[in-house]
């Protein structure tokens, strides 16, 4: 006459229920803990997640998905120039999405304000040259003007990185530069390009000019000195295999560098405020467990009553342990679901406090959970061992 | 008065069992030479039951009477199987409790005894329906059944009204009544009642021993330990305990008589 699987769960919930929700404050104050544990825990990896949703879109803007390729050396360090037809092989490639390139500037350029600084007085200004339109392939954005495209790269015009600009007092366009002796109207002014440090302190003149206007040192120029390569993220390494192939066909050697250490930073931005937010949490279930098992302990002793009264009913010692300790899970599942809850809200509202997208760590949900139910057992472990060995008469004994 | 086994120069159990409520039904219950042992401070056993030979035959009403700190209420949890005698046998319907695993034993007590106790015992938080319902909760019956039978077994101790009523919503004698219903509803073979007016006024107390009568009319043996005279002298059989010794009480007399030292 043992009663039905379903028959027996069902009626385990429900003498738990009626457990847990006889005094519904302390049943409140009890979950708290597990409620915080489960909170911290889901808020923290929340605001993590969108924290770093956040990041790895602000460094795929700035160019965590840039590479830069570079003639290489060979064995004996000499340059092996770019075949010319790289730029185009690796804008074929599927997972590239923008291709600039640039070339060889001339030697010992000096670029001043006007003819009265003296030259002698060096500013480490660079000069580069771009085939038109390269600079959006770095995701450069102008302050004033704009920059160098089919029309104009015939023409004696400069974009000014950021730094060049404030160096040689150009405040907006229309201003000119001497470069090399050469008057340069200042088509552009480049807002600073933290993913491509060296623009920032250089001036930029189209290529096409460039050609014409130091004939001497035309095959120089003509030659290909670096193509920046925005891609679509991916794994770095498997990328820059790619390009590299890509770029000299017949597998001369090629230099492709990211363009700056973002690639790491995104991956190491993964993990820390998860852990963080584990270690919190898994403190905080822990005190909650605690907090748990104190109240479990005063529930048995209060509900002796009830306890010889169901063991006079025919409940056994191991249908008693299990009451008291589904009870204690219970308390937890139920702490840890208002926990969720919680934390949810938290992580969002944080998130759109701080204008970023609202992530969620979806994964982390049903691990909380299942943690603050399994810390809710163990909590429920002694005290229902307590009160399963009570015996009838001690339990139904008044005091 | 019959002498029922109060030392081991008793005389045989069958000589001692009076007729009421026996006849023709058999014995439901019989205590063997059971005695019960405590552990005293001083770590010696005090025997506070002594060997006890008692038959409680099907349908018969019983009362238990003696002074607090006797022994009924050890007596009633050793019948009752809530405690197990330190030496003797307990046999229910023939066989042997004493034998047989706590397991067996709650499984026994679900199907087949009821209980009221003095202080109610009902779950504060629950309905009077649940609260019966709880009486059902450890059989194999499905949670429909239960509530079924629940509500009949309120019906019958004149509670239909008060289904949906949460204990504190309920006077005391209603609250006995729901407890009451509670130990009828599985329909045992015994019910054990440990001073079940001991917290009521004389009227309603005398309503609620109506209701156990009224069980028992329905075949089910019926113990009540009481220390009120008026109590027990509505019972056809009456023991009386007094320092873990039980003797019968034969007529009225002897009940008044045990009034002086309830």
């Amino acid at each position: 006459m043992r009663k039905p699987l379903r028959t027996r769960i069902a009626d385990l919930m429900h003498a738990a229920w009626i457990g847990a929700t006889g005094r519904v404050s302390r049943t409140v104050l009890a979950s708290l803990g597990i409620a915080l544990g489960v909170a911290a825990y889901v808020a923290l990896s929340g605001i993590a997640a969108s924290n770093q949703a956040a990041l790895l879109a602000r460094l795929d803007a700035l160019g965590a998905n840039l590479q830069v390729v570079a003639p290489g050396q060979d064995v004996s360090r000499q340059t092996i120039p770019l075949p010319d037809y790289a730029p185009e092989t690796i804008a074929r490639q599927p997972s590239v999405e923008q291709v600039g390139v640039f070339y060889t500037p001339p030697e010992k350029i000096q670029i001043f304000k006007n003819q009265l600084v003296p030259t002698s007085n060096g500013n480490a200004l660079a000069l580069n040259i771009m085939a038109p339109g390269a600079l959006d392939a770095i995701g450069a954005t102008y302050a004033h003007g704009h920059g160098i495209d089919a029309d104009n790269e015939r023409l004696p015009v400069a974009v000014l990185g950021s730094e060049t600009a404030w160096r040689l007092g150009v405040t907006d366009v229309g201003d000119r530069v001497l470069i090399d002796n050469t008057w340069y109207g200042v088509v552009g002014i480049l807002d600073p390009l933290p993913q491509a440090d060296a623009f920032n302190t250089s001036a930029i003149i189209g290529r096409s000019w460039a050609l014409a206007h130091y004939p001497d040192q035309a095959n120089d120029i003509a030659k290909i000195s670096a193509i920046w390569v925005r891609t679509k993220s991916g794994d770095a390494d498997t990328l820059r295999r790619m390009i590299a192939h890509a770029a000299n066909l017949s597998g001369g050697n090629v230099s492709v560098t990211a363009s700056a250490d973002l690639s790491k930073a995104r991956n190491a931005t993964n993990d820390s405020m998860t852990t963080l937010g584990l270690m919190i949490g898994v403190i905080a279930l822990a005190v909650g467990g605690m907090s748990i098992a104190n109240m479990m302990i005063v529930t048995v002793m209060e509900r002796r009553g009830e306890i010889g009264l169901r063991r006079a009913l025919g409940a056994t010692p191991g249908t008693i342990r299990m009451q008291f300790v589904t009870e204690a899970a219970m308390l937890s599942a139920l702490g840890g679901m208002a926990g969720m809850v919680i934390g949810m809200g938290v992580a969002s509202g944080v998130a759109l406090a701080a204008d970023q997208p609202p992530a969620l760590n979806w994964g982390s949900l049903p691990l909380a959970w299942s943690a603050a139910v399994a810390v809710g057992i163990m909590a429920g472990l002694y005290p229902a061992s307590r009160a399963a060995r009570l015996t009838p008469t001690e339990a139904l004994r008044n005091e | 008065m019959t002498a029922v086994g109060m030392d081991p120069l008793s005389q045989p159990m069958a000589d001692s069992s009076p007729g009421q409520g026996e006849q023709g039904n058999g014995t439901l219950l019989t205590l063997e030479q059971v005695t019960k042992a405590f552990p005293g401070k001083d770590g010696t056993m005090t025997e506070i039951l002594h060997p006890t030979t008692l038959t409680i035959g099907r349908g018969e009403r019983i009362a238990i009477v003696g002074p607090s700190g006797s022994g009924k209420s050890t007596l009633l949890s050793l019948l009752g199987t809530l405690d197990m005698p330190t030496s003797g046998t307990l046999r229910y319907d023939g066989d042997d409790v004493t034998a047989i695993g706590e397991r067996q034993r709650s499984d026994l007590r679900a199907a087949r005894i009821g209980f009221v106790f003095q202080q109610f015992h009902l779950i504060a938080s629950v309905s009077a329906l649940e609260n019966v319902m709880v009486g059902l909760q450890y059989t194999a019956l499905p949670r429909s059944e239960r509530r079924d039978r629940a509500a009949a077994a309120l019906e019958q101790v004149g509670l239909a009204h008060r289904l949906r009523h949460r204990p504190s919503q309920l006077s005391g004698g209603e609250q006995q009544r729901v407890a009451i219903a509670r130990a009828l509803v599985k329909h045992p073979d015994i019910v054990f009642a440990d001073e079940p007016t001991g917290a009521l006024d004389t009227d309603t107390g005398h309503t609620i021993l109506g209701l156990l009568f009224n069980a028992a009319e329905s075949g089910a043996s019926l113990v009540v330990v009481t220390h009120d005279p008026n109590v027990a002298a509505r019972f056809p059989r009456r023991l009386r305990i007094r320092d873990g010794v039980v003797c019968e009480i034969a007529g009225e007399t002897a009940a008044r008589k045990e009034s002086d030292h309830a």
